[in-house]
């Protein structure tokens, strides 16, 4: 136990000396206890109903109270079963004292007996070899014989002996007639006259003596003298002592007798005893000669024997074997007690017998000795020392009640603290007061609690600030944005001013972000944001809404004007370059503004009208901002209708793939087809891509899409393939979306097997930005396609920045000079330059080259001359479905001159 | 005290406490009698049955049994025995009180000579039955065969100087005034009149002066009889009391004698102080049963009143005991006797 608690108390040092810093200031905690224990005790008085009431039984039956209980009741059992072992131990003490006491007084009073029986065995002794005795024997009785002083000598000895009722002088002659007689009655002792004196031969003591010889002994049986005559000694308990006398000539004429008064002579003992002690006699049968109830002793002597061996059984072994002395427990068997007799003391005794024999007075003969004493009187003693121990007692479960309520106090009471503290931080994060100074495991659990408390309000700061904020940029969120507008709006609504939101969406950043990566793009997103906010005042908010998304909400905006000033400030910053990658890269950026209170009088609804008017500034050609009117919430609306309608087409199949055929110029057979999407709506219109492809962009739709016209195309091609014809490649456009995805290949090889096309029967254009982005794992995807005989071939070569250098490792079969090229040649000159140079570089790289968009015989021929291999256009055939280039398959390319007015076509 | 003695001691109190609610102790029944009418044995089977105590005291002399008796007003006992004799003073100062035979069934498996009550001196009064007989005895001599050839032939044996010394004689007064009488040739040994009475007195002295020493109970005769040279015993105990000597071992003969031998015949009466007459009328008809009234005789050679005993001769000169003219006188003079006064003091 002691190791145990040394131990803890290391430990808990050890943790002061850890977390002493933190420590609160100390004396603080008790205060706090107090005040929260009556704020409980006064809601329960407030709040009467029985929840209330629950818990603060609960409160009541606390671990504190439980513990203080626990240990009072333990502390109040050991006291009070060490008292009652003390108690009673001392009472077995006395007990055991009290006993050996009795036998020792029993045993001193046995032989005070013996001493006193002895001297009157002298006395009679003494007074059978008077000479005078003899003398007075010898002579036949007369009335007027002298008693030769014999009267004057037994006298004399009767004065002197108090015990002695009587001393007898009687001869053998005349049946043991009395010769000399001196009896004790009431008024003194009265020598008897010759004619009162009886014939006593008919006696025991009288014949039983005379057959002794001089000298000798007679001890008589102890009972009730029945002697008429006796006087005082009439009816009395009587011993009688005698000796014979012998005659001049040696023989016994006669005998000396003295009546003993047992009770005198007991009482003469017994005056030394206590006064409780009670006396207890009998003879060698066990008849009670003295019993402290007197109706109990002599029983024989009225026709009913009561024996010591039936009133107290355990006395009963004195009589059947030789045990001398005993000590016991007195349990009267109240049995035997005659109905008549007065109740002896109750309750039990401790007693002790002792056998006293007679010795040469009478061998073989004894009486038994007892004497008791109520084990009341002996615990008389121990009531004090009982007393004595219960005060101790008392005051010492009182000490130990206090002190396992001071005890549980002191660790209840930081608990309550603690559970207070964490109550009160899981409602408001607040810290309430904890007992850390303390020294002991409760201070450092509290130190613990507090540094959690500390850690977690950390924690939620940071969750806080995660929520409301963009991680990239850490400007507010969409969620912090709205908090402030909402204040902001309240604001100008109070003090009547106006608020401005522009809605700025950067308008390349796709781009870059599908060529040079979401790394370069997210530093391009960082750099904007920081560019923004610098050009902000400090009241005013950025926020960034996700991608390329920001907003700005000015405050205490005065006008319009002012608004546009700041809205030209930003978009002139965006048009700078940003250098990075070794290189200027130009963002640009389409903005929207809305005013509170004009254009709404919530924070969505502004947000929503914002939206809408940078959508105006995209559609317009972007890089600039507009004011938001009231038709662009018409067309933000139809763009939201839009993308409904594409989820819904892509649902029940309605993008198919149209085909244009490519020719071979130096044939003017087909050796080719361009799969291009068209859009089956269910009104029956067919929809151009220039009306979706912007917002399947933007929605990321357009991978979709892709896919499915892919899937369309393959399995048409396999068709066209089955059935024995010879379509060539046909060609499907790659967004820069679905070229970004690492399981492109697997996604084409999946479409490929499950339509069951040829690899060889594909070409895919990408385009040609895409090569900007020198990123291992992108060239890695189209090795990979290349490899499993798939053509790759650049789409809209001549708009990028290609280095040409480099195009001379990509994987690629094929470019495809940019119709913008092509629809100006042969009359500009620029045009005719660049167009010369690609095929010249197509060339010089070994590889092959397509012209799109060609509508004139002149292109045609412009063409043909510069030794291009392949065109496509309206010259030949817009892009048809699949039917048609089944008819062109099968009969060859009509010679329609109508195509070519067609302009809208590709 | 040991820890464990307190713990008993506890118990102890705890069952002290609980038996205060039980219903009141057994019916005591105090039954005043001689040696042998109720042994130990008998007296469980009867508390048993009848779910009584019962707290019997023994006397050894008429004389004793008057005065137990008569103490505390008659309130001690409820029931006693004593011969026909002895009865009518019992019935006489209101002690003994009738009985109701029709709670004793087992009368009737008495003895015809036993069942005709009024015939027997002494039971009925005033047409009440007072007492129910139980059993008795002759009252002759008990002589030493080794002391003595020839069976004596009467009482006045006792007095012959041939055996001074050698006599154990009854410590009982109305008994050895009768004796006295007989031997004198009186007419009625019951009713002394005023000039017999010292005659009588100085024969009794004349009694003492021969004997060895008086005895009262049968055992007290048997130890005299081990310890001492006895020629004659007056057999206050008949039958009985020749039996426990023989049992012991003694060689003696019993005799009636030639001037009457005196015989009781100790009925059960109940008396005044009765606490529960129907339990006193219970003891009286259990000791009838055959089993116990067997057990007597067998147990002390008494014969008893359910089963033929040839103890009675035809030819046997049989005096019944009859009360005798005054008990007191007799027992204050016999005191007197007993303790030595002299002849020249009658």
């Amino acid at each position: 136990m002691k190791v145990s608690i040394a131990t803890n108390t290391l430990s808990s040092n050890q943790g002061i000396g850890d977390e002493g810093v933190r420590s609160s200031p100390a004396g603080s905690a008790p205060e706090q206890e107090g005040k929260e224990a009556t704020s409980t005790f006064e809601s329960v008085l407030d709040n009467p109903n029985t929840a209330s009431l629950k818990k603060a039984t609960q409160r009541k039956l606390g671990i504190g109270l439980k513990l203080g209980l626990l240990l009072s009741m333990f502390a109040v059992m050991a006291s009070g079963i060490t008292g009652y072992y003390t108690f009673a131990q001392s009472r077995s003490m006395l007990v055991d004292a009290a006993e050996t006491e009795l036998l020792t007084s029993t045993q001193v009073l046995g032989r005070r007996l013996s001493i006193i029986l002895a001297g009157i065995a002298n006395d009679v002794q003494f007074l059978a070899q008077l000479p005078a005795a003899k003398r007075l024997l010898s002579e036949p009785s007369t009335p007027f014989q002298q008693q030769d002083h014999l009267d004057q000598i037994f006298t004399n000895m009767l004065e002197l002996h108090p015990e002695y009722f009587q001393i007898r002088l009687i001869g053998n002659t005349e049946f043991g007639r009395e010769r000399v007689r001196v009896d004790r009655d009431s008024t003194g002792l009265k020598v008897i006259s010759y004619d009162q004196m009886q014939e006593k031969a008919q006696y025991p003591y009288v014949y039983e003596t005379l057959r002794l010889q001089p000298g000798e002994i007679y001890l008589s049986p102890i009972n009730i003298n029945h002697e008429i005559g006796a006087h005082q000694g009439l009816d009395k308990p009587t011993l009688r002592i005698a000796s014979p006398i012998a005659s001049v000539d040696g023989k016994v004429s006669g005998l000396i007798v003295i009546n003993i008064d047992l009770e005198g002579l007991f009482k003469l003992l017994q005056a030394d005893l206590p006064e409780n002690m009670l006396l207890y006699l009998t003879n060698q049968e066990g008849d009670f000669l003295i019993h402290p109830d007197r109706e109990l002793a002599f029983g024989f002597d009225r026709g009913r024997r009561i024996l010591i061996q039936n009133v107290f059984p355990t006395t009963s072994v004195m009589f059947k074997h030789g045990t001398d002395n005993l000590v016991t427990n007195l349990s009267e068997d109240i049995t035997q007690r005659p109905l008549t007799s007065a109740p002896a003391a109750q309750g039990d005794k401790a007693a002790a017998f002792a056998k006293m024999p007679f010795g040469h007075l009478a061998p073989n003969r004894f009486l038994v000795l007892g004497l008791a004493i109520p084990l009341e009187s002996i615990f008389d003693r121990t009531q004090q020392l009982g007393r004595n121990i219960l005060h101790i007692l008392v005051g010492f479960s009182l000490l130990a009640v206090v002190v396992a309520m001071i005890t549980s106090r002191a660790i209840s009471s930081p608990l309550n603290l603690m559970v207070n503290a964490v109550k009160q931080f899981s409602k408001d994060q607040e810290m309430g007061q904890l007992p850390t100074q303390k020294n002991d495991e409760i201070g450092v659990l509290a130190r613990a609690f507090s540094d959690m408390q500390r850690l977690l309000r950390s924690h939620l700061a940071d969750l806080h600030h995660v929520a409301q904020h963009d991680n990239l940029t850490d400007l507010p969120n969409r969620m912090l944005l709205f908090d402030r507008m909402g204040h902001a709006i309240a604001k100008a609504q109070r003090n009547s001013t106006q608020l401005a939101l522009i809605f700025i969406d950067l308008d390349r950043f796709k781009d870059i972000n599908d060529s040079l990566g979401h790394v370069v793009g997210d530093r391009v997103i960082k750099s904007v944001a920081l560019n923004l906010a610098g050009l902000l005042r400090a009241e005013d908010t950025i926020a960034r809404l996700g991608g390329d998304e920001f907003v700005v909400m000015m405050e205490s905006v005065h006008s319009a004007q002012q608004v546009a000033n700041i809205a030209q400030k930003l978009l002139t910053q965006l048009q700078q370059p940003i250098y990075m990658e070794s290189r200027d890269l130009y963002v640009g950026a389409s903005m929207g503004i809305s005013l509170y209170p004009q254009d709404g009088e919530d924070a969505e609804t502004l947000l929503r009208k914002a939206d809408a008017a940078m959508y105006r500034s995209k559609d317009e050609g972007r890089n600039m901002f507009h004011f938001y009117t009231e038709d662009m919430t018409a067309r933000a609306l139809a763009r939201v209708h839009l993308e409904s309608e594409i989820r819904q087409a892509l649902e029940y199949g309605g993008f198919v793939p149209y085909y244009q055929p490519q020719i071979d110029l130096k044939t003017g057979k087909m050796i080719g087809i361009e799969a291009l999407a068209r859009w089956h709506h269910t009104d029956g219109r067919l929809i151009m891509p220039a009306e979706f492809i912007d917002l399947a962009e933007d929605t990321g739709l357009i991978e979709l899409i892709g896919t499915q016209i892919l899937e369309s195309a393959c399995r048409q091609m396999k068709e066209w393939y089955d059935a024995g014809f010879n379509p060539g490649r046909v060609a499907v456009n790659l967004s820069g979306k679905q070229l970004r995805r690492h399981d492109l290949p697997a996604k084409i090889f999946s479409i490929l097997e499950k339509v069951h096309c040829d690899p060889l029967w594909l070409e895919l254009e990408v385009i040609e930005s895409f090569f900007m982005d020198r990123a291992e794992g992108a060239i890695a995807i189209l090795e990979e396609l290349r490899a499993s005989g798939i053509e790759l071939a650049i789409d809209d070569f001549g708009t990028g920045y290609s280095s040409l250098s480099y195009l001379k490792h990509l994987p690629i079969a094929k470019l495809k000079i940019d119709r913008s090229f092509i629809s100006n040649v042969p009359q500009d000159d620029d045009d005719n330059a660049i167009t010369r140079a690609i095929i010249a570089l197509a060339k010089s790289l070994e590889l092959r080259v397509i012209a799109e968009g060609v509508e004139t015989t002149q292109q045609r021929s412009f063409l043909i001359a510069e030794d291009c291999d392949e065109v496509q256009g309206f010259y030949y055939s817009k892009a048809v479905r699949a039917e048609e280039i089944h008819k062109i398959l099968v009969h060859g390319l009509p010679k329609n001159e109508s195509a070519r007015e067609d302009v809208t076509g590709n | 005290m040991s820890a464990k003695g307190v713990f008993l001691s506890l118990l102890f109190a705890l069952t002290m406490i609980a038996s205060c609610s039980e219903p009141p102790p057994a019916q005591t029944l105090r039954i005043l009698t001689w040696p042998g009418y109720a042994d130990e044995d008998l007296v469980r089977t009867f508390e048993k049955r009848y779910n009584a105590h019962v707290e019997v005291t023994f006397i050894n002399t008429d004389d004793e049994l008057w005065a137990r008796a008569n103490q505390n007003n008659g309130q001690d006992f409820d029931l006693l025995a004593a011969n026909t004799a002895e009865l009518q003073r019992y019935v006489g100062n209101g002690i003994s009180v009738p009985i109701d035979l029709n709670q004793i069934p087992n009368t009737k498996t008495q003895l015809p000579r036993f069942r005709n009550l009024e015939s027997i001196p002494g039971i009925a009064r005033d047409g009440k039955i007072f007492a129910i007989p139980y059993t008795y005895s002759t009252m002759g001599l008990i002589y030493n065969k080794q002391i003595l050839q020839e069976p004596p032939n009467t009482m006045a044996a006792m007095w012959d100087s041939n055996f001074q010394g050698k006599v154990l004689a009854y410590d009982g007064s109305s008994h050895n005034f009768t004796i006295a009488a007989l031997i004198m040739g009186l007419e009625d040994p019951f009713n002394l009149s005023s000039e017999q009475w010292p005659d009588v007195g100085r024969k009794l002295v004349e009694l003492r002066r021969n004997v060895l020493t008086f005895y009262s109970a049968p055992e007290e005769a048997l130890e005299l009889f081990k310890s001492n040279d006895i020629a004659l015993i007056f057999g206050n105990y008949g039958a009985q009391q020749v039996k426990q000597l023989r049992d012991a071992g003694a060689d003696v003969g019993y005799v009636t004698v030639d001037e009457g031998t005196l015989a009781w015949l100790d009925c059960w009466t109940i008396t005044k102080g009765a606490k529960d007459l129907k339990l006193a009328h219970k003891w009286i008809n259990y000791t009838l049963e055959k089993s116990v009234s067997e057990a007597l005789s067998h147990r002390q050679g008494l014969p008893n009143t359910v089963t033929p005993s040839n103890i009675i001769d035809d030819t046997d000169k049989i005096i019944w005991l009859e009360p005798v003219e005054d008990f007191e006188k007799r027992s204050v003079l016999w005191q007197k006797i007993r303790s030595g006064d002299r002849l020249d003091s009658f």
